[in-house]
């Protein structure tokens, strides 16, 4: 008796490997932030590029190397150094010190808050947060779902390594659409954690920032040291202006 | 968050509400953007591709795109001319700051101040948005 068509596709359908279901983009980026708030230390080193026209006339920043590590609820060390700048943005839980090493200027105000109340009074009160500070947030999703309209899974791709692409890591590429700018993050498949950011900005010349994220860290030895500070000498405290601040100063 | 910005990375920019009322502002949706005024009679809206606004006096401005590149800060505030700026990310330099000083310049002790003493004016070292320049000192 010969095999019926259906017999044979019903054979082999049952000797395929079962595959689980390919995961989501938002699914993927839960778990990278499942991953990010299950430890209460880490740190990690990045590099971040950024196209000149992006910058609207400020002076280039070339390629940075940021270093963080961050102790929740309330610490963070971050150091962000490029060929012409360096400043390092230090949380001790009682103040935020912004100290440019390279000019040796040094503001600190106190700050008796959370890292994410922290953050959010720097950035209404001051304008600015420190590099890649999302990533240190109580929840980093809440964050990332609640700026992109869409978040897309695309697909599995390995970053480029060293010599040869050895030493890349196997990412999940998450794409992640908003308004002005559609970034793609990269988040390893192993580890969970993210390993390259690209955001590609809706203009002609389509500039782009990069970070590519090295020397994750879930369990760093953190001592009180990596959060005080001691101005150096010679060192000369300066304002941290405010947003109220500089509507007075643009008048003059 | 009470912001609404991305961040230090990222990306989509908007000037939020949040940041408007702090500077007294109000807000209301327009098409795919926001309406923001305030009580001087300027104006600003802020849409998907970028940002207008006029001041009370009819001056205007508009900026189309604004790079947020580092961080996830946005401002909006009326400036000495009347015109609403929204940004995000780095704020552009107010007129009137310096990004560096020349190497050199000679340095006086001004209203308590250290200062750089620049084409005739004196300049004080601040942190603004996270970086170093030099304000005029008054």
């Amino acid at each position: 008796m010969k095999p019926s068509l259906l017999g044979i596709c019903l054979l082999a359908s049952s000797l395929l490997p079962l595959t689980a279901a390919e995961p989501t983009g938002d699914q993927i980026l839960h778990q990278m932030s499942a991953k990010l708030t299950s430890v209460r230390s880490f740190s990690f080193k990045a590099t971040r590029e950024v196209d000149s026209t992006l910058l609207s006339g400020l002076p280039p920043s070339g390629k940075a190397r940021i270093s963080a590590l961050v102790q929740r609820p309330l610490k963070f060390a971050v150091k962000a150094e490029s060929k012409s700048d360096s400043r390092e943005f230090i949380a001790d839980g009682n103040t935020l010190t912004l100290f440019d090493s390279r000019k040796n200027f040094y503001a600190t105000i106190p700050m008796r808050k959370t890292i994410d109340g922290l953050l959010d009074e720097l950035d209404t009160k001051f304008g600015f947060t420190p590099p890649l500070a999302e990533f240190a947030l109580g929840d980093p999703y809440q964050e990332f779902r609640r700026q992109a309209h869409t978040i897309v899974f695309l697909g599995r791709a390995k970053t480029g390594g060293g010599f040869l692409g050895l030493g890349g890591v196997a990412c999940d590429r998450v794409a992640l659409k908003g308004d002005i700018a559609d970034a793609e993050l990269w988040i390893g498949v192993k580890d969970r954690l993210p390993h390259k950011l690209v955001a590609t900005f809706h203009r002609a010349d389509q500039p782009q920032l990069r970070v590519h994220f090295l020397d994750w860290n879930l369990a760093p030895e953190v001592t009180p040291a990596d959060f005080a500070f001691t101005p150096p000498k010679g060192a000369l405290k300066i304002e941290m202006l405010t947003a109220d601040k500089m509507r007075p100063i643009r008048k003059n | 968050m009470k912001t609404s910005l991305l961040t230090t990375t990222l990306i989509l920019l908007a000037a939020s509400a949040g940041h408007a009322r702090d500077f007294g502002i109000s807000s209301r949706s327009v098409g795919r953007g926001t309406v923001y005024t305030n009580d001087r009679g300027g104006s600003a809206y802020v849409g998907p591709r970028g940002v207008a606004a006029q001041g009370a006096d009819g001056r205007s401005a508009a900026v189309v795109d604004r790079g947020a590149y580092s961080n996830r800060s946005s401002a909006a505030y009326y400036g000495a001319t009347g015109g609403a700026v929204v940004t995000a990310g780095v704020a552009p330099l107010p007129a009137g700051y310096l990004a560096a000083v020349p190497a050199g310049a000679p340095t006086f002790v001004v209203s308590g101040y250290n200062c750089y003493f620049i084409n005739g004016i004196y300049y004080r070292p601040v942190f603004y948005c996270g970086a170093t320049v030099y304000v005029p000192v008054t």
